[in-house]
């Protein structure tokens, strides 16, 4: 044989000859292992509840108590001492944020500070496009589109009798977007001009607003109290400037108090699902061990080899 | 029928004469396709012909529309356009080659006569009305009416090689009018008008006419036939040179007119991805009729009344049609659209690596394997029927003369190995120089077409020359191996055939050179089974007619009283050992009796209609009353481990038919030594000279066999095969598959290629493996077709897929190529279909939660990279996969069933993997929405909610993790690379998908940070990907445990020895190296069968078929180390033993020892086991 062919063949990738490992599951190394997986899913899932368990949520229906458009108070009295952080958020049902038409009615662009035309306000922001559907550049709704023209627009103050509670309704948007992602025009749009739908693109509740919920149940953060607690027993009040009209769509709107743990707020779905997977693992663990114990099967016997 | 209106009706040839020919096309020949004008349009004019492209383009086209589309559509135009790029690459290289093929034919210079001047042109310039002058060996440009040619009576030989891959030599003859024409001045002067047919594609009809002027009248009209025409592409043999006409030029030569571009070969594997990709566009169409219609409902019962999502009151008439739409764009990605491409590159690698494999390496011709069709290595593993030529296929093709009798004595017969040629008392007879003997080999010597020739020395070598003159190698040139085989054997016993003049022959009896005038040649045909010489001895003026031929026409023809029988019984012996057997003869002639043969022989030979049965009228009256002089025995060597591969491949449960041009007897012999069918197999032969007849043959045997419990064989001739093709096929078809093999002997390749056409027409998969001219039909009728690069040409190699250059090879190329390219592709294949039905269940699970508006939860850059990056490069490295390794194939040719029978991709293996993706989807997705459900999921540092964006790349993660980590599942076979590629594109994963979130201008800007720094993320990786998985591992744990497949126990086997440190793999191919190396097994291999797997594997079942090592395995871990210990020292043991006894059985056979019992004493132990292991195997068989 030439050599040149030789060397040039003889890798042991082309001689399909690279050596290698075969993992095959073994009741050895499969047993043991879902045994174990069970048990430490078994003790996360626990964990997580319990974790989950110290978290204090405080829920209030509004919509069917309050006439749109007019002010109403809801009351309400945390079950024990709300310690801060406590996180206020309104909640929405039965409002697809993600749906697709919804979805994709912004532009970008004009939300970080870029001065639409027509034409792209057209395509990106069908249907809230411009006033009375005019057809100039100067007629474009600032900004455009079907999420900033629904925005939520409640007003709400939570209050300890008469005294209105230090609640923060500043840095509760991500820095990320506030900084980088909406930026106002230059000139600022007019607030009194019917083509201006937000006169300040980084005001938070709007930056909030326009990151769409990926469910159509979702929650939108109003405000935080960054010092002191909702005391037990104490009784407080949100008054609400009741705007936003939500039994068009079967919707029901709610104030959200909250604390939060190491995993968030008050969500067992993933404790649950833990403690479930985990007993599921040990309990089929389990019979592949007693299966293994009572009629054990050899690895590799030549008897096995024979067939038909 | 309709015409055009210029229709040619008659073509006109007039010599000499330019203008009236110029209406026809120059000789350009094009194989190309395309111009480099016209490349761009019709290649994608030919790529959109495709269904799968059409479509793509359609659903590329509708993702234009901003309002259907769910991600931008570059993530279809950009693959697409990468696709066709591919694509018309490769179409364009191609096609390159093709040109450049092209200008090298048109480009050849010829010298032709036009307008009574000689000149010479190239070949894309000849036009219809030249006058070509072709040489020896040349190949004809064009078809051209022979006119006249180095013999005065107008006559050449050509080879038809490249129309019909016949090798043999056709005669052409000259018109008697034309064959003077011999000197270009007459050429120059001659006007003679052929005219025939225009152009078309039939071979072998040319029925036209001469005038030898442009003006005679209809009586001179000469008639011209097949006889009178050289075709484009034929080669011009033992001719000096030839004239002839042109009539038909370019592609519109009859090669031209055949043409036909050959059809893409699709492998089944192929057909079956086709079949599912239409089943998955059949599902697509059903969920989108589900989803856009529940969409559409969802969209006027709900979506109207919420008024955040605007709907104006009336829509434009299209407004229906965009959610089914979305939908469909949704679920486009189902259908892989870079499948076709990943597998087209596949196929190239599977082919590279038989490209390169160094164990299909011959030394001896120093070449390997190759795979001249890249795309369909996938066959090589489902092959079910192999039909394969012997000679120069199973045998060497080299002819050795091993054994004769003469005048009732045999020589060479000490043993089955010994030669004639080394038998002292053959030596000692030539000595003295026995007259039955020198005449026995004079004959031999005589009696024959062979050139010899001397090779050209250099002047340094001719002092050396002078002192060796007798020493001298004499090349003998022979058509046919056999003559030559007995013309070197006579020669090496001093009967040396030096020289041939004209009509002069010369041998060197003794020293002494005797001449003998050839009076006439009686040449051999295979009708005449025989050939003989009519020859003067020069000094003695003695004639002698000097025959040999077959065993039953020499027989009828000798003298009456002679004793035959002894001849007989040793030619019967020679048969039994595969040698191939002639009958020799002789008888003096005298004056009278000479003069009147060549009366007669004249007379015939004028003849014009019958002239050849006239001729062998006179013959045949002739050779008669031959004293017998003895018979020849040649031996065709079986090419070496032909036994073992044959019986590794059925094993593997593959049909091995053998279909052969030569007789009966020899047919059987190496039908028999060659593993094919055991010595004491039952035959049926088929016979019968007509339909009935056959049809007779047909039933008594399918009614023998019908209660039959053991393996029967079937062998029919070619006459028998020919009428059993017809009317009654499917008697035939029936019986043939019932049989274990069928052997067809005296076929023409015609009739193989009809034998293979017939399996295939049923469906099953076809392989046919050949080396020579004759099994070129038959190579590319079946699916599959493999050319063994041997001594007859490369003719059956230029036809075939694949290429080898010895038959042993085919083992390999079948078992571990075929394999795992099977086994890769079904794995590439399925898991495509997987990973993006996965991808689409994940959408359109989500939309459940989104009104049914046809949103994507993952966005423009997930999708391009999920099907571009992350799920398309890492699989190709499974490439490298192997399920079990090449050794186990070897050892369990069942394994091979795994592929042949498509148990990797049928129904049951699809729908396991459609299970998997619509599981697996749907569960991650609610697994999703349940932890990040808007009521609790709280990102817990700064409390947001989660959104849509982070959602889906959260979710884009996961379904990154799932697929890694099902990459590693399947793979079966780690190597540094799997390694290197399934985690380092996991790793690539994060750190790119860190740096886009660096990038404030993309989508996900940030993101992943939020992810990363939140447990619920990681706490929901580990949920999703166990809650997917676990699932997976545990079918396939319980599947590998309790209802184990072939490849699963094998590969059990591998690991539980390797882990144990014992090298039973390896001592298994040390086993199956040293018997395979033992030197190449000659015919007959009475014995082949201890050297079949099953012999290898007798040691084994000694090993490890006893119940007391199983009973004791169960109790004790550490007894069970210990036994194994045992076992393995016994393995080695058993191996050494074996590895002696063979060498052992070399030596005594070297010392040429009297030893047939010794022989059969070392052969007893192991052929009994081997018996036995037959008998298991043919149950299996009958199973």
């Amino acid at each position: 044989m030439s050599e040149a062919i030789n060397k040039s063949r003889a890798s042991k990738f082309k001689q399909q000859k690279l050596p290698a490992r075969q993992p095959i599951l073994k009741p050895r190394s499969v047993i043991p292992t879902m045994l174990v997986l069970g048990i430490f899913f078994i003790v996360m899932g626990v964990i997580f509840v319990l974790s989950v368990d110290s978290v204090i949520e405080v829920s209030k229906r509004y919509d069917d108590k309050c006439e749109i458009g007019s002010n109403c108070t809801i009351t309400f009295e945390p079950p024990s001492d709300m310690e801060s952080p406590v996180y206020f958020y309104y909640e929405l049902t039965n409002f697809y944020q993600n749906h697709r038409r919804y979805v994709k009615s912004r532009d970008d662009t004009q939300l970080g500070g870029e001065i639409l035309s027509y034409e792209d306000a057209e395509e990106l922001c069908d249907p809230i496009i411009s006033l009375d559907g005019e057809e100039k550049d100067s007629m474009v709704y600032q900004p455009c589109g079907l999420i900033v023209w629904s925005q939520f627009n409640d007003t709400l103050t939570v209050k300890n009798g008469d005294e209105v509670l230090d609640f923060n309704e500043n840095g509760i948007a991500w820095e990320s977007d506030i900084e980088s992602k909406f930026q106002n025009p230059d000139p600022k749009p007019d607030p009194d001009s019917p083509t201006t739908l937000q006169s300040d693109f980084t005001e938070e509740h709007f930056v909030i607003w326009m990151r769409v919920a990926a469910l159509p149940t979702f929650r939108k953060l109003y405000a935080v109290l960054e010092n002191g607690k909702l005391e037990q027993g104490k009784q407080y009040s949100v008054n609400i400037e009741n705007n936003y009209p939500v039994s068009s769509f079967d919707g029901q709107k709610s104030l959200i108090f909250t604390t939060t743990t190491w995993v968030g707020g008050k969500n067992t779905f993933l404790g649950y699902a833990y403690i479930s997977l985990g007993s599921i693992l040990f309990l089929i663990g389990l019979g592949f061990l007693l299966k293994h114990l009572i009629k054990p099967r050899e690895l590799g016997k030549e008897k096995y080899l024979k067939w038909e | 029928m309709w015409r055009k209106k210029n229709k040619e009706t008659k073509r006109l040839s007039f010599a000499n004469n330019s203008l009236l020919n110029e209406r026809y096309v120059k000789n350009q020949v094009t194989n190309s396709k395309y111009k480099w004008w016209n490349f761009i349009p019709l290649n994608l004019w030919e790529q959109f012909g495709r269904f799968m492209n059409q479509y793509f383009l359609l659903i590329a086209c509708l993702q234009l529309w901003t309002e259907i589309t769910p991600v931008d559509p570059e993530t279809t135009w950009g693959p697409l356009a990468f696709i066709f790029l591919l694509a018309a690459l490769k179409e364009g290289l191609d096609d390159l080659n093709r040109h450049k093929g092209d200008k090298k034919a048109n480009e050849r210079m010829y010298h032709i006569i036009r307008d009574e001047e000689p000149m010479d042109v190239m070949s894309k310039d000849i036009s219809v009305g030249d006058i070509l002058y072709l040489e020896e060996n040349m190949e004809s440009p064009c078809d051209i009416v022979l006119l006249s040619s180095s013999n005065e009576d107008g006559s050449c030989y050509i080879q038809t090689a490249n129309l019909d891959g016949e090798t043999d030599l056709k005669p052409r003859l000259g018109l008697p009018n034309t064959a003077s024409l011999g000197t270009e001045e007459a050429l120059c002067s001659f006007k003679g008008v052929v005219e025939c047919k225009p152009p078309n594609p039939d071979i072998y009809v040319f029925d036209s006419r001469l005038k030898m002027q442009p003006d005679d009248s209809e009586e001179d009209i000469l008639s011209l036939s097949v006889s009178q025409i050289i075709l484009q592409g034929v080669h011009l043999r033992n001719t000096e040179y030839v004239y002839g006409l042109t009539v038909y030029t370019g592609n519109q030569s009859k090669l031209g007119m055949n043409k036909l571009t050959p059809d893409t070969k699709w492998t089944k594997i192929d057909k079956q991805i086709n079949r599912t990709t239409l089943f998955i566009f059949a599902c697509q169409f059903l969920f989108l009729l589900i989803f856009g219609i529940t969409g559409g409902v969802w969209k006027s019962k709900t979506g109207k009344d919420k008024f955040y999502l605007y709907y104006p009151e009336d829509e434009r008439w299209f407004q229906p049609l965009v959610i089914p739409l979305r939908f469909m764009l949704l679920m486009s990605l189902m259908i892989p659209i870079s499948l076709k491409v990943t597998l087209d590159i596949c196929k190239y690698i599977y082919a590279s690596l038989i490209n390169w494999d160094l164990e299909m390496w011959d030394d001896e011709n120093e070449m390997g394997a190759h795979a001249s069709n890249t795309a369909i290595s996938e066959d090589l593993g489902q092959i079910e029927y192999i039909f394969s030529d012997k000679t120069g296929t199973l045998t060497e093709n080299i002819m050795e003369f091993k054994k004769c009798s003469i005048f009732g004595k045999s020589y060479g017969t000490k043993h089955r190995n010994s030669s004639a040629l080394e038998d002292p008392e053959l030596l000692k007879d030539i000595n003295e120089q026995r007259p039955e003997v020198i005449l026995f080999f004079k004959n031999l010597a005589l009696n024959q077409s062979v050139v010899p020739s001397y090779p050209e020395t250099d002047s340094d070598d001719e002092d050396d020359l002078s002192d060796s003159d007798e020493e001298q190698e004499i090349i003998y040139k022979a058509s046919s191996p056999d003559e030559e085989a007995l013309v070197k054997a006579a020669s090496k016993l001093g009967i040396k055939f030096t020289e041939r003049k004209t009509d002069l022959l010369t041998i060197v009896v003794n020293k002494k050179p005797i001449q003998y005038q050839l009076i006439q040649t009686l040449e051999f045909s295979s009708e005449r089974k025989r050939m003989s010489v009519l020859v003067r001895e020069v000094d003695s003026r003695q004639i002698f007619l000097f025959t040999k031929g077959a065993d039953d026409v020499i027989l009828e023809r000798i003298r009456d009283g002679q004793e035959t029988t002894k001849t007989i019984k040793h030619l019967e012996r020679f048969a039994k050992n595969g040698l191939r057997t002639l009958l020799c003869g002789y008888r003096t002639v005298s004056e009278e009796e000479l003069e009147e043969f060549l009366k007669d022989f004249k007379k015939a030979n004028n003849e014009i209609e019958n002239r050849d049965q006239e001729l062998e009228k006179v013959f045949s009256k002739f050779e008669q009353d031959f004293i017998l002089l003895g018979a020849t025995a040649i031996e065709d060597k079986l090419q070496d481990e032909v036994p073992q591969t044959i019986r590794i491949l059925r094993e593997a449960g593959i049909k091995f038919w053998m279909l052969t041009g030569d007789k009966f007897s020899t047919a059987v012999q190496i039908a028999k030594s060659c593993n094919l069918m055991p010595y004491d197999g039952l035959l049926f032969p088929i016979e019968g000279a007509d339909q009935g007849e056959v049809e007779n043959s047909l039933d008594k045997i399918s009614e023998e066999v019908q209660n039959l419990d053991k393996n029967f064989y079937i062998i029919v001739q070619g006459s028998t095969l020919k009428i059993a093709l017809g009317e009654v096929k499917h008697k035939l078809l029936n019986l043939s598959l019932q049989a274990s093999s069928v052997i067809c002997c005296r076929t023409t390749p015609q009739q193989k290629a009809g034998v293979v056409q017939m399996v295939k027409e049923l469906g099953k998969m076809t392989l046919a493996i050949g080396d020579g001219g004759n099994d070129v039909t038959m190579i590319q009728t079946a699916h599959v077709g493999v050319g063994i690069a041997g001594r007859e040409g490369l003719q059956a190699v230029r036809a075939s897929d694949y290429s080898i250059s010895r038959f042993k090879f085919l083992r390999r190329l079948m078992l571990v190529h075929g394999r795992y390219s099977y086994y890769r592709t079904t794995f590439l294949a399925q898991y495509s279909f997987y990973k993006s039905i996965f991808f689409c269940v994940i959408q359109l699970t989500f939309n459940f939660w989104t009104g049914f508006s046809g949103m994507s939860f993952f966005n423009s850059l997930s999708v391009m990279t999920y099907n571009g990056v992350f799920t398309a490069i890492p699989i190709f490295f499974f490439l490298l996969d192997k399920d079990v390794s090449e050794e186990s194939v070897y050892l369990n040719p069942h394994l091979y069933r795994d592929s042949s029978q498509g148990r990797f991709y049928n129904k049951k293996t699809l729908f396991w993997w459609f299970i998997r993706a619509i599981y697996q989807g749907v569960l991650a997705m609610v697994m999703l929405a349940g932890i990040y459900q808007g009521r609790g999921y709280i990102y817990p540092s700064d409390g947001s909610g989660i959104d849509n964006q982070l959602l889906s790349m959260t979710g884009f993660t996961i379904v990154i993790q799932i697929q890694t980590f099902t990459m590693a599942l399947e793979t079966k076979h780690w190597t540094f690379y799997n390694h290197f590629i399934i985690w380092g594109f996991l790793v690539f994963f994060y750190i790119s998908t860190i740096i886009a979130n660096t990038l404030p201008n993309l989508e996900i800007y940030y993101l992943l940070f939020r992810a990363y720094s939140d447990p619920i993320h990681w706490l929901s990786c580990v949920l999703i990907n166990t809650i997917v998985l676990a699932p997976v591992i545990i079918a396939k744990y319980w599947s590998a445990q309790y209802i184990p497949n072939r490849a699963d126990l094998v590969r059990e086997r591998e690991v539980y020895y390797r882990s144990r440190g014992l090298p039973i793999n390896a001592a298994d191919a040390t086993i199956l190296n040293n018997l395979n190396s033992t030197e190449g097994r000659v015919i007959p291999a009475y014995n082949s069968s201890d050297f079949g797997i099953n012999g290898i594997l007798t040691p084994f079942k000694d090993c490890f078929g006893k119940s007391d090592f199983e009973e004791l395995n169960k109790k004790d871990p550490l007894t069970t180390l210990i036994i194994e210990n045992i076992q393995n020292d016994i393995l080695k043991k058993k191996t050494q033993e074996v590895r002696t006894q063979r060498e052992l059985d070399k030596k005594k056979k070297n010392v040429g020892l009297n030893k047939s019992n010794s022989d059969d004493s070392s052969n007893s132990d192991s052929s009994t086991t081997a018996s036995s292991t037959t008998e298991d195997e043919d149950d299996e068989l009958n199973n």
